[in-house]
């Protein structure tokens, strides 16, 4: 009884990831037609061939496992995990296929990377790559960031049966409206609306900095999927270094900052609630520890003498710490200058910049806004309580999409998440120093793959070691999930292989 | 209230720093003044160095005047009466700030369709640079194509071609699977 109910539950999570599956594979129809208008016919044929497997994957799930039984929470979370984890591979298979990667597990790193919008990459060439193959890297940040899940929820609104459970196993937990699909197609809706304004406004940049009208759409198209995502991908390997400009750096800026905020708030924005963007804690939390951090890296910077001016040290200094802190990992000075000039003042502010990272619910990494918001107001609630008598009943209040009390559950997830981050960063970075990095540059790149950020300090590469490449994707599924749908999946996959306790003698007996 | 009030002037004060900040570091164009009259002609002053090393050493490179090769990739950006190429040496792309009168007919840049042509690059390195917001560029004083770059093919191989028939093939069939299951399902209610 209890085995046939073992394999129900699998049957319904493998249905649901094989549809999942599908809707990533329906992705390809862009690459596909970018890659024929472009007459990049050699890469249309190797987006065919992953289309034909990925579909193939999906729909074989789907039909092995078919089920009319309507998931439940459980179902959801370990669907999403694994589902993150099966992506890797069968969407990994264009870029080996391009000859652009030195082995299989160099393109499952680059999926995760891409997907969980972190942005690292140990792709070869870039400078040369396709622009189909462009095209791919930079639409699954995209999708990535919004979530696959979400993506596949808009699409298939008919699974909403535990639709929740899916959405909230992705790191989301905002309900924008009260159906899951509906909130999943708003979400969709904004990224789109933005992809429209963003496009726009970074072909026109592009244009004026001397790029011919047809690259320069393609380009802002990219740049612009790179910052909305917070993801970091960008067609070039000098990233947006490549293009010496001030006002592209600008307009992504300001991209990368409106992608890191919660798309609950967002959806209250553009409803005409605009107060909510001063008072929300979020915003308040992001703009207090971005401040604290730009003087702080500023100080690092000055004393060393990095930069020649104060327009310099904007530039290059305060871009570089919000596209950590919003986890964009957008870079325009080379991986080995951080390494080298920039002293270890500068890099923890950069390191604490990553781990805290940007808003729930939105397509940004790291511990988020709203935990460290969370987490400080305990600390005032609790010293208040140190000040009262012990039958004063103190109580904390904070603003976030209407006025909250904090709960001391609030307190626990949050310092539960936040916890484990910090262990698996610990692990990151104690695995960096084992495979011969220094201390702060190990700390740097864990920091970075931990919060799904794609800031370099040089430590990846297709050269590292193999144990290093799979503890890092290992870090960037477990960042971007949140945790829970993970710890839900080996929950679930560890009581499979648990023996069943033996039957005492005396119960053989009776 | 009041603590709402000093977050929202807060964050509009960073705002409007950056509002400021970012089109006074826009790059002023500003033609450079050489003051010696350039020439390939073997220069002691000028020493042959690869991108790795400038980036790795950058401080003890930074105002030397160099010799740098490499590839021309991506996009001429033009820029007033200069130019922003990136020049690719190795693995890593530098940027080279040239005037326009400077840099001679380039007929290919490195691209997906093309390898690009092969440059000379005579000039001075920055390793952040004042004029141009920090970046780590070169100061072209000349610039000179060593071999023309072309056009590179990908020819579809007939063994992908076969791969790529099977796989829609199979996917063609596990659709049917797929449907041909669910209708059974729908069919047999009891059915799990």
């Amino acid at each position: 009884m209890k085995s046939s109910k073992k394999i129900d539950d699998l049957k319904i999570i493998f249905y649901y990831s094989g549809k999942i599956i599908i809707g990533e594979a329906l992705l390809y129809i862009i690459p596909l037609a970018t890659a024929l208008i472009q007459k990049e016919y050699a890469s249309a044929v190797d987006f065919l061939i992953s289309f034909g497997v990925a579909m193939s994957t999906g729909a074989f799930l789907c039909g092995i496992c078919a089920t009319k039984k309507k998931p439940g929470w459980m179902h959801g979370m370990v669907t999403t995990g694994i589902v993150w984890i099966l992506s890797m591979p069968i969407f990994a298979l264009p870029y080996w296929l391009s000859g652009h990667y030195v082995s299989y597990i160099d393109c499952m790193f680059d999926i995760m990377s891409g997907l969980t919008t972190t942005g690292i990459t140990l792709i070869q060439d870039l400078d040369h790559v396709s622009d189909s193959l462009n095209m791919w890297r930079l639409l699954l940040t995209f999708v990535g960031g919004q979530g696959i899940v979400v993506l596949a929820l808009a699409i298939f609104s008919e699974s909403s049966g535990g639709g929740y459970s899916f959405y909230v196993g992705e790191g989301k937990d905002e309900r924008l409206f009260p159906s899951v699909v509906h909130t999943a197609k708003a979400i969709w809706q904004i990224s789109l609306l933005y992809l429209a304004v963003g496009t726009a406004a970074l072909w026109i940049s592009s244009i004026i900095e001397g790029l011919q009208p047809g690259r320069a759409f393609l380009h802002a198209l990219w740049i612009y999927m790179g910052a909305w995502s917070t993801g970091g991908f960008a067609p070039m390997s000098q990233n947006v270094l490549y293009y010496h400009s001030t006002l592209i750096e600008a307009v992504s800026f300001i991209f990368f900052i409106i992608g890191s905020l919660n798309f609950a708030l967002h959806d209250a924005v553009l409803k005409g609630d605009r107060k909510e963007l001063g008072k929300n804690i979020e915003t308040i939390s992001f703009s207090i520890t971005l401040s604290l951090l730009t003087f702080v890296m500023s100080w690092g910077l000055q004393k060393l003498n990095v930069y020649p001016n104060l327009l310099a040290l904007a530039r290059k200094g305060f871009y570089q710490l919000a596209s950590a802190h919003t986890t964009t990992g957008f870079m325009t000075v080379y991986p080995r200058q951080l390494a080298n000039e920039w002293g270890s003042v500068a890099l923890l502010a950069m390191i604490m910049a990553m781990l805290i990272g940007g808003s729930a619910c939105s397509t940004a990494g790291g511990f988020k806004g709203l935990r460290i918001g969370i987490l400080f107001k305990a600390i005032i609630q609790d010293t208040r309580r140190l000040l009262h008598p012990n039958s004063a009943v103190v109580t904390q209040k904070y603003k976030y999409h209407g006025t909250k009390t904090l709960s001391e559950q609030q307190v626990h997830s949050a310092a539960l998440v936040v916890l484990m981050y910090v262990a698996i960063f610990a692990v990151a970075t104690v695995a960096g120093c084992v495979a011969g990095f220094p201390l702060i540059q190990s700390a740097f790149e864990a920091a970075s793959v931990t919060g799904n950020v794609g800031l370099s300090i040089g430590v990846s590469s297709a050269g590292m070691p193999l144990y290093l490449k799979l503890i890092y994707i290992f870090n960037m599924w477990a960042g971007r999930l949140e945790f829970m749908a993970i710890l839900a999946s080996i929950g679930f996959f560890a009581s499979l292989v648990k023996k069943k306790p033996r039957r005492s003698h005396y119960e053989m007996q009776a | 209230m009041k603590c709402r009030h000093n977050s929202s002037f807060f964050l509009f004060s960073l705002l409007s720093l950056l509002g400021v900040l970012f089109p006074l570091g826009a790059q002023t164009g500003m033609i450079p003044n050489p003051t010696t009259i350039p020439s390939f002609a073997p220069n002691e002053d000028y020493r042959p160095v690869h991108a790795n090393e400038l980036i790795e050493n950058a401080t003890a490179w930074d105002g030397e005047k160099i010799d740098f090769e490499g590839e021309i990739i991506g996009d001429i950006m033009l820029r007033g009466s200069h130019v922003w190429i990136n020049v690719l040496d190795g693995s890593t792309a530098i940027g080279i700030w040239a005037s326009k009168s400077m840099l001679p007919q380039i007929s290919f840049t490195g691209q997906y369709f093309s390898s690009g042509d092969h440059l000379k690059i005579r000039g001075t390195m920055h390793r952040a640079c004042a004029e141009h917001g920090g970046d780590l560029d070169i100061h072209a004083d000349l610039v000179k194509v060593l071999s023309q770059g072309k056009a590179v093919t990908h020819p579809v191989g007939k063994n992908r071609l076969w791969i790529c028939f099977v796989s829609i093939i199979l996917a063609g069939l596990s659709i049917g699977f797929w449907r041909h299951r669910e209708k059974k399902l729908t069919n047999n209610p009891m059915g799990n």
